[in-house]
């Protein structure tokens, strides 16, 4: 049954994707094109934070894991109301950035940053050398891409100083987010053998999946706000990382249920 | 150990993990249980859910205090 539940969940967000994916691609009206882009646009991250605030039914949002999963769902809402702002700026020919939406957009960080630093500070990490040694060179190579493309990439000298600032800002909440990342693959190391060690691995995809493209718009911001294919797909990226997010949450929703459930059901009775 | 401190452990570490309703379900279960039997299914439970080795270190833990 709860295999079933997954199937169909991970059926359902697949066909959001591909209607996102085939929305961008497929449809050659223009009109057509771009309200279709629209609602497939915010689907993603509509789908995140209601699978989140589901999830957090389970938690006591004031302590613990609850405190923790509730910092990162409210940063998730945060980037919806950007998109949502985005796009309604986008339709109202308003500019779009900066704007408001940058506001919404930037407050995700430090809230994602809280609420993954207390899961680090519960995953009880033991630092090895072992460990050290994997992760060095991982972050090493992650502060290279966000430091050179997301900061001093974003930098425009025709640029305001303040659309300098809010730009190379996304490069500094996505250093902020890649060294929590790399942290919470050590968290994931830990629980490894473990069934929470799935939910953990969809929901560091999903920020994988979003400081790739961050970094990405940084550098072709230009080609990307004049919707040029191939930066255009970048959309699609982000739709991809939120999907993520949504199953983790799911996933995550479903393993408390089934721990639930073992004591909520009695035995069967012994013949 | 003392059976109630024990539980109030065990839930403690299973609020945690799995949030406040879980644990109360799970607290009145362990009213049930032996302190032997507290023991084990917290062992299996973490150990199913956060693997082998944290599952380990999580029930020393729980012992030691």
């Amino acid at each position: 049954m709860r295999v079933m539940k997954k199937f169909y969940f991970i059926l359902m967000l697949s066909a959001v994707f591909v209607v996102q994916a085939a929305s961008y691609t497929l449809i050659n009206d223009e009109d057509l094109s771009a309200r279709a882009e629209t609602i497939s646009y915010l689907l993603p991250p509509l789908i995140a934070v209601v699978c989140g605030v589901f999830l957090l039914r389970f938690f006591n949002i004031r302590h613990g894991r609850g405190l923790s999963l509730s910092l990162i769902v409210l940063g998730l809402a945060g980037w919806l109301l950007g998109e949502v702002l985005w796009v309604l700026f986008g339709i109202l020919d308003i500019n779009q950035t900066p704007s408001i939406a940058d506001l919404f957009y930037i407050i995700a960080y430090p809230l994602m940053a809280a609420g993954f630093f207390m899961e680090i500070k519960r995953g009880k990490v033991e630092w090895t050398a072992k460990k050290a040694l994997f992760l060095l060179p991982l972050l090493a190579i992650g502060f290279y891409f966000t430091i050179v493309y997301g900061i001093i990439g974003a930098y425009d000298a025709e640029a305001s100083i303040f659309e300098n600032m809010i730009n190379m800002f996304y490069g500094v909440g996505d250093t902020i987010l890649g060294l929590l990342v790399a942290i919470i693959l050590m968290i994931i190391w830990e629980y490894r053998g473990g069934k929470i060690f799935f939910p953990w691995l969809y929901i560091f995809m999903g920020v994988i999946l979003t400081l790739i493209p961050d970094i990405l718009y940084a550098v072709y911001f230009d080609a990307y706000m004049e919707g040029l294919s191939p930066y255009r797909y970048l959309d699609l990226v982000w739709g991809l990382s939120y999907l993520f997010f949504a199953y983790g949450f799911f996933a995550l929703g479903q393993l408390v249920k089934d721990i639930q459930n073992r004591i909520s059901v009695p035995p069967p009775a012994e013949e | 150990m003392d059976k109630d401190i024990l539980i109030k452990r065990a839930v403690g570490l299973i609020a945690a993990h799995f949030g406040d309703s879980t644990a109360k379900m799970y607290e009145k279960h362990f009213s049930s249980l032996s302190e032997d039997a507290i023991l084990a299914t917290i062992e299996e439970l973490l150990s199913e859910i956060v693997g082998p080795s944290n599952a380990k270190k999580q029930t020393a833990i729980l012992c030691a205090l």
